[in-house]
């Protein structure tokens, strides 16, 4: 039986053989079509999963409907989509996590795009710098912070955006505050700096305090270097930390040749074991004491001394011992 | 946990990811839960790159040996 007759029974016998070929013809037209659209789509997916499009020759048309591509790579999909509304979640998460860290850190941040304009700051930048101001976000920064027309001279930003890395400037002073600045980078994934973070840790106080400390050394090196007695302290080990200008004149050292020494090298034999044992004792919880030794100066003289001894101790164990010593007074 | 083994070698891209594809969807929930580990033996050196790539988007761990004329890609739940 012809193809012809076989289309004009299932129309039902009415027809002719033409007209059952035309409709063959019509039929195969649209599945050529509709094979046509599904290897487009099928080849779009392909390329969409990152791999090679499908060849004609690989897999036959009915090869492929029974392999079922479009439906793989929608399960696929399902997967992809799933796995990154986890991830939005995570990274939800994980911004919530930094915003609070970021609103409650005691330092001031500032973000600024690359043309210097403030994009955001925390609670503490603003009650640093812009406590005065209102919204300051657009505004370049040295505008805002530096009230310039251009950026200063040691700008971090500009140090950033000129080395391309992560740079620390300290003591940044700002209305008679100190501040350490440290400036990052930000980059997109062509590598270009579209933000800068900018970090400032007011270090005002410890500034003071070590200034305090500065001058306060200063001011007992002085009183210690014109006092009469010989003044000597030392670190656990033995090592030499300090000797007054009255020690060094005794035993006829340079100051920078006391770093070369240890106690038992300017001790007198006959009284050097008794003499490190006591200093054993006070730093072994003993912290103070009186002290009577002979010491040796640099050309061999015997130099009988006395005085005091004590230990200094930090979180509970000793780190320094002091001497302060006399020439030993005939009884 | 259950080692599955696919050897596609001969097999050349698309083809070796459409398979790769098809059974990490077949044993998701397996995978996911970390009940099964997923073994491809391929010798075409592309889908060393699309089948890795396609399971990261997907959420699962992957790696990539080298053995004597072919690869072992391992498909396994993610962190």
């Amino acid at each position: 039986m012809s193809i012809g007759k076989k289309i004009k029974d299932l129309l039902g016998g009415e027809g002719d053989d033409d007209t059952a070929r035309r409709e063959l013809e019509k039929l195969a037209a649209s599945e050529r079509a509709a094979f046509t659209y599904i290897r487009r789509k099928v080849n779009q997916l392909l390329t969409i999963m990152g791999t090679l499009p499908l060849r004609p020759e690989e897999l036959s048309d009915q090869t492929l409907l029974e392999l079922d591509p479009i439906g793989i790579i929608a399960d696929s999909f399902e997967q992809v989509l799933e796995h990154l509304n986890e991830t939005n979640e995570k990274l939800r998460f994980a911004e919530e996590e930094l915003q609070a860290i970021i609103a409650t850190a005691g330092v001031g941040i500032i973000v600024v795009d690359s043309k210097m304009r403030i994009q955001a700051f925390n609670l503490k930048a603003k009650e640093l710098f812009f406590r005065a101001s209102s919204d300051v976000r657009g505004k370049p920064c040295h505008v805002a912070l530096c009230g310039s027309d251009s950026p200063p001279p040691e700008c971090t930003f500009e140090k950033v955006m000129a080395t391309r890395i992560g740079i620390q400037l300290t003591n940044w002073v700002y209305n008679e505050r100190h501040y350490d600045v440290a400036g990052t980078p930000i980059k997109n994934k062509y590598g270009d700096i579209t933000k800068v973070v900018l970090i400032y840790t007011d270090i005002t106080d410890r500034k003071r305090t070590e200034d305090t400390l500065r001058g306060n050394e200063e001011m007992y090196r002085t009183i210690f270097d014109n006092a009469s007695d010989l003044i000597l302290s030392l670190a656990p080990d033995g090592s030499f930390r300090y000797a007054n200008q009255a020690w060094c004149r005794a035993l006829g050292y340079r100051r920078e040749e006391m770093g070369d020494l240890a106690l038992p090298d300017l001790i007198h034999p006959d009284h050097r074991d008794a003499s490190l044992a006591f200093v054993e004792r006070v730093l072994a919880g003993k912290k103070n004491g009186r002290f009577a030794t002979v010491f040796l100066s640099k050309r061999g003289e015997a130099l009988p001394l006395e005085g005091h001894v004590s230990c200094s101790l930090v979180n509970d164990s000793p780190s320094l011992v002091c001497f302060i010593l006399h020439p030993r007074r005939d009884p | 946990m259950k080692l599955m083994e696919f050897d596609i070698r001969g097999q050349i891209c698309p083809s070796t990811l459409l398979i790769a594809l098809k059974e990490m969807n077949l044993h998701r929930d397996a995978l996911r839960s970390g009940e099964v580990q997923l073994a491809f033996k391929t010798d075409n050196r592309d889908a060393t790159i699309t089948i890795p790539d396609a399971a990261a988007n997907m959420g699962y761990g992957v790696s990539v040996e080298k053995e004597e004329g072919y690869y072992v890609i391992v498909i396994e739940a993610g962190q």
